[in-house]
This record gives structure tokens, sequence and C-alpha cells, in this order.
């Protein structure tokens, strides 16, 4: 089978592309740093497979993510090269083509965004730019799928191209050919390719030349074509190489790009950021539009819907039910097995779907706008001071999705001090799971200002992280600062389709888990509470569940909820936090949200349902963020330290909290 | 008395599934779990070859 590799710099549209011509879905977002690993899809007309990498702007790698294609390249060796640029930024996007025109292999240059260009006052005459590259160029728009049917085309197709050899100077081409000849003749790509990689001291070339040309034997090859460069004015051999395809570029640029007067588009993009992301204004500004976006979850939309959902559940659902095991004569077992451990336990997270689209409808509107790029940008100011970098913003975005794919996305983060401080502050980011939990207490004990409490809890992880961060960062994990830098895309208007694919990828896991674990785990937890020492449907308080709780339960008095069912379910909440509501519903026989609200407020005051959910928000992450955080720091120790710290913080801040409201009330 | 036994067991049996797969899921450490491309994809989940962070 075929493999064409699709590759471009960050944010050109490259998961666009990939899901036009593969027709599968893969998450796309406005901002850098979406594709961290590669993605294998299945061509829609060809026989063959499309590998998705992640964005580059050059083969020479900085992160961890960035290594995967100049790894990709080396092994694994694709038929077809796709390059995917950004019409509207040429001139630094051929910088990537270049290397890529060098390894040898047939290519299509994809002109996306040309209606960006446009709007820019960019005008590419893109047969000239074919016939100068000596590759097919297809102008596309990826995000409306204009073009890809003639890539689709071009892929059926042989397509033969030659490798370009720019000239590089006498020096450097004498010793292109002195490593060429160290090297065997049946390379699956240009040997100059790797040759010139080789010079530029790419560690991924370097070991994987390493049989043919030791690292002394390249260093000295290296050092004196330096010494010769250094006579001429040039500083490093890598600066020369970069020097001469700057310049090659600049002039095919000037014969293939002509700049009309039309800034008006720029200038816009600018008038709004200088408001935006002006520095005192930008973070407010960001919280302003937090805040909006948890009034709409909470007190606008999602909630009323949720209430629906919720009458839905509780009257007909449940009758029917009902109805059903009666006319299977079903016995009392089977009745509270079904009504009590699965619509109880699967139910009661299942009426939190509405308000969990809704939050993620609008932060994937934040996304799609162009707005969270920004966002970083603005939070980067904070973020330095307390010795983070503004990347560990974008893990801190998808950690408020899923803490999972969060603590993964911190690879993007070169410095490995900073990319383990992130992993390890990212669970503190409130994800959707814990949503159900909140909705539940907020509900039942701040009816109108759900909205605000809800915000007042992000808030707080957020604040808690960045403490945390110049607590770690100046104690236990001191680095340098890194430089942070990110490409702030122009705003656009956001699709329907993508931001309903966008809002489906955040929140289908939610669906899927409730139908799946939360399915077992309920299960599993009503047999719990209806098993004790003393056999078989024993009366709630004498059932394992309580007995386990009731041993946890006297350490969580100082925090206000020191009962065997709030222990019980924050045990059962390490496990998956949405767990947390379904054990509530099973405990307290509750038959739909409202009636377990109303139970609720007879076991803790409003005081103590906030400690609740502040101990909610910080104390462990769930067992499969914990997974991921151990997979990603490759450490036991860091992981325990995510656990012991979490709970540390929780019990510390649920402890002033109740402790403190309880002198003012 | 069958159908009951037959609601238990299929209840129980998908229940102690769902817990089985969801653990084996976890042990990967979320990589493939978490890649919506998982069903189509034909490889293996190959990452970055892991740099050990310095501590």
């Amino acid at each position: 089978m075929s493999q064409t590799a699709l590759i471009g710099n960050p944010n050109t549209g490259k998961t666009s592309l990939f899901n036009s011509l593969t027709g599968s879905y893969e998450h796309v977002g406005n901002w850098s740093g979406v594709t961290i690993e590669k993605k294998i899809g299945k061509l829609k007309t060809e026989d063959g497979f499309l590998i998705d990498l992640p964005g580059v702007y050059s083969l020479h790698p900085l992160s961890k993510d960035e290594a995967v294609v100049i790894r990709y390249m080396l092994h694994e060796h694709p038929q077809t090269l796709l390059n995917i640029v950004d019409a509207s930024l040429l001139e630094r996007n051929l910088q990537l083509t270049v290397q890529l025109l060098e390894y040898g292999k047939p290519l299509i240059l994809c002109l996306n965004m040309v209606d960006v260009a446009e709007r820019r006052g960019l005008k590419i005459d893109d047969r000239l730019l074919s016939k100068r590259l000596g590759v097919p160029v297809i102008p596309v728009i990826a995000r409306k799928g204009e073009g890809c049917q003639e890539i689709s085309v071009l892929l059926n197709q042989t397509i033969q191209t030659k490798p370009i050899a720019i000239f590089y100077g006498d020096m450097v081409e004498r010793a292109i050919d002195s490593i060429v000849r160290l090297l065997p003749e049946n390379l699956p790509f240009s040997a100059r390719w790797l040759a010139l990689h080789l010079l530029e001291q790419n560690p991924y070339a370097m070991e994987f030349a390493q049989e043919w040309i030791s690292e002394e034997e390249l260093k000295q090859q290296i050092e004196a074509v330096s010494q010769e460069l250094k006579k001429h004015g040039d500083s490093t051999v890598s600066r020369s190489i970069f020097n001469t395809r700057k310049n090659w570029i600049s002039q095919i640029v000037n014969e293939c790009v002509v700049m009309e007067e039309k800034a008006s588009a720029v200038n816009w993009t600018k008038r709004i950021d200088d408001v935006l992301t002006h520095k005192i204004l930008g973070v407010p500004i960001f919280l302003a539009f937090m805040y909006l976006l948890f009034m709409m979850t909470f007190n606008w939309i999602g909630t009323p819907l949720s209430d629906m959902l919720d009458r839905f559940f509780n009257g007909p659902l449940t009758k029917w039910m009902e109805q059903l095991l009666v006319s299977i004569h079903a016995g009392p077992f089977v009745r509270a097995l079904v009504l009590n451990g699965i619509v109880g336990g699967v139910g009661g997270v299942l009426v939190f779907i509405p308000q969990i689209f809704v939050l993620f409808f609008f932060i994937s509107f934040l996304e799609d706008s162009g707005y969270m790029a920004r966002a970083a940008l603005v939070m980067d100011r904070l973020m330095e001071k307390v010795g983070l970098n503004g990347k560990a913003f974008i893990p801190m975005v998808i950690g408020f999705g899923c803490n999972v794919p969060g603590v993964m996305a911190a690879r993007t983060i070169e410095q490995p001090k900073e990319r383990l401080l992130t992993i390890l502050l990212t669970p503190l980011m409130s994800c959707s799971a814990r949503l159900p939990v909140y909705a539940l207490f907020t509900g039942a004990f701040f009816d109108h200002h759900q909205g605000e409490i809800v915000f007042s809890l992000y808030v707080l992880g957020i604040s808690v992280a960045f403490l945390l961060a110049k607590l770690f960062s100046s104690t236990v994990l001191k680095n340098e600062a890194s430089i942070f830098v990110i490409e702030l895309p122009p705003y656009r208007v956001p699709q329907w389709k993508t931001l309903w694919l966008s809002t489906w990828d955040k929140g289908k896991g939610f669906v899927r888990k409730a139908g799946t674990f939360i399915f077992g785990g309920s299960v599993f937890i009503w047999l719990l509470s209806y098993m004790g020492p003393g056999g078989i449907g024993v009366s709630m308080d004498e059932s394992f569940l309580a007995k386990i709780g009731g041993l946890i339960a006297p350490l969580l008095v100082p925090l206000g909820f020191g009962t065997w069912q709030a222990a019980s379910s924050l045990l059962t909440g390490f496990l998956a936090k949405e767990v947390v509501v379904s054990t509530m519903n099973i405990i307290y026989h509750a038959a739909n949200t409202s009636s377990l609200k109303g139970v609720i407020t007879g076991n803790f005051t409003p005081l103590s349902a906030y400690s609740f959910i502040v101990f909610i928000l910080l104390y462990v992450p769930c067992v499969a963020t914990v997974a991921a955080i151990r997979h990603e720091t490759g450490s036991k120790k860091w992981t325990f330290f995510s656990i012991g710290y979490g709970l540390a913080i929780a019990y510390l801040l649920s402890f002033i909290i109740y402790q403190g409201g309880q002198l003012f009330i | 008395m069958i159908i009951n036994s037959l609601i238990v067991a299929a209840v129980f049996g998908y229940a102690g599934y769902t817990l089985y797969r969801y653990i084996q899921r976890t042990k990967q450490g979320g990589h493939c779990a978490h890649c919506s491309l998982k069903d189509k994809c034909t490889t293996k989940c190959e990452t970055v070859k892991k740099e050990s962070i310095s501590h």
C-alpha cells in the first residue's frame, strides 16, 4: 500500500485537508499544536494511506512532536509528499518546501488559504510557481474542501519530479560531495538531502547515518567548512545553508507573487488584536469571555435543556422501564439493579449532556475564530511570571475537555522542566467529567448563581495551577525560561460544520463513557451498596460501600462533609469524576436529578457543598489521567507526586473554605 | 426465572466487560485510546522516542 505524507507548517490546514482526503474526522483547531503525533487515514479514492504529521517550520526538530516528522522521513519512506503551504505566508512556508523538494520523492504542493491570501492582496501565479519548483501546485481552500478533488486525482497518477539542486556555494558543495561519497548508494531518498541535514547537525539524521559516518568525522567536515565560511563572512554552515535557501525562495516569490494594495483585512485583524491582546485589558477580556461561557452553559442555555432531559428520564423513560420489567415478571433484584443501578447511575450522568455540549460548542467557537491563540498570548505574560511557558496554555485549555489529551499535548513544549510542570498542573484544569458534579451541587444550593459559582471554580483551578507553578518552578523544578512563539491566525467566522464536528469530538467521549465505563461502574457500585457483611439486600448503612466510606469519613469531618456517602463518592470518583454523581444517585436512591438535589440539600449546607466541589476540582486526577501522567513523565515519582500534591492542596483549600466560612456564617 | 437470570447475566457480563476494557485502555496511557482515528489506524501508535525528563 502506498503512503502519502502530509507535511506543512503549523496551522496551515493539514488536518482539514486530511479530513477531506480520507473522509475521517480528526480534531481541527485554528491554532498551532493540534496534531501531536502522526495520524494515519485511508485515502478515499486511492488504495493507499495518508499520514498526517505534526506541523513543523523545518525538518530540524526543536521539540518532541517536531521530531516525529524527520524520524518518519528517515525511517518510513513515503512514496509521495503532500506539502501544504499557507498561501498568505508563502515565503516563510517555502523554507520547509525546499527541504522536502531536496528529499527526492514526488511532491504535490497544496496552496491552501488562497482566499485569505487574496483578501490580503496577494495574487499568486500558481502555474509559474509550479514551473519554477518543478512540481504540481494546486490552489485549495481545505476548510471548504475546494481543490481537494484535484489532489485526489493527482494522487492516483504517477507524479515524476526531480529533486531540486540548489547551489550552496563551493565550500558547502564540496562538503556535501564528500559526505555523499561515504553514504550507501541504495538510500531510499536523496543522499544529498541527508548530507545537508548532517551538515546542519540534525541529531536524528546523525543518529541515522552513524554507521557510515562517525560523529567525529562529521564534526571535522563541519569545522573545516566553518573555517572557510568565516573567512568569507558567514557564521556557521547552518546559517549559510539557510541564507542560500532564503535567497532562492525570495527570487521565486518575487517572480510568482504580486502584492496588491489591499490591506484592509490585515488592518482589521490588527485593530481587533490591539484590544484583545492589550497589556492591561487582555486578561479581563479573557475572563469576561470565560464568564459568558459559563453563564450560557449553566444559566441561559445548558441547564434548561438538562432539566428537560431530566424530566424525560424521570417521567416517561422510568415509567416505560418499570412497565417493561413488570410485564416480563422481573424479580425485585433485577428491578433494583435496572432502576437504581443503571437508570440511577447512568441516567444521572446523562442528564448533564446538554450542559457539556453547550460548553464545548462555545470553546470550539473561541478556538476556531482564532481567539484562543490570542488568549495564549495574553496568558503568556502571566505564565512567564510563574515559570511557565505560554505554550502551556494550550494543553491547559485542552484539559478543560479531558485531562488525558491535555497531558499529552504538553509534548509541544520544548523545555523538559516546563513540560513536566505543565503535565503536573494540567489536571487542575476542570475537565468536563467534573461538570455533572458542579451542575448537581450548584443546582441544589445556588440555583440562581450557577454560572458564577462554576466560573469561580474554573478561575480557582487556574489560580491554584499558577500559584503552584510559581512554587514548583522556584523550588523542585527550577529551570531556565524559554521563549514563547505563537502564530496568530487570521480571525475567521467559524463554520457550522467545523463547529459541530469539533464540539462532537470533544463531547463524544462523555457520551461513550456513559454507555460503557459509567454503566460498568454503576453496576459495580450498586452491587457494593446492595451487599454487605450481613449478606445480600442489606440496608444501605450496612453495605460494603458504607463500611468502606466510613473508614475515610472521619478525615473529612473538618471539611464539612464527613459522611460515609461523601467519602464513598470521592473514592469512586478516582475511577472517573462523573461516577461521583452516579454513586450519589445510587446511595440516595434518587429517582432523578431533582429528587437527588432534594436529598443532598438535607445532607450538605451551601458552605459544605462549596467545600465539596472545590475538593472534587482539586483532589487526585482520575485513573486515566494518572496513567497518562505516568506515560508522559516516564516517572513513578512524579506520578505519585501529582496525586499527592492534589490531595494535599484539595484538603487544605476545602479546610480553609469550610472552617473560614463558618466564622462568617 | 430464566428471564431474570438472563438479564442479570447480560448486565453483569457487559458491566464486567466495560470495566475490563477501560482498565486495558488506561494501561495504554491514553495514546491510541484517545485518538479518534484508532479504528482506521493501521499501525500501532508509534510515538516519538521517549526523552527522559531530567530532574
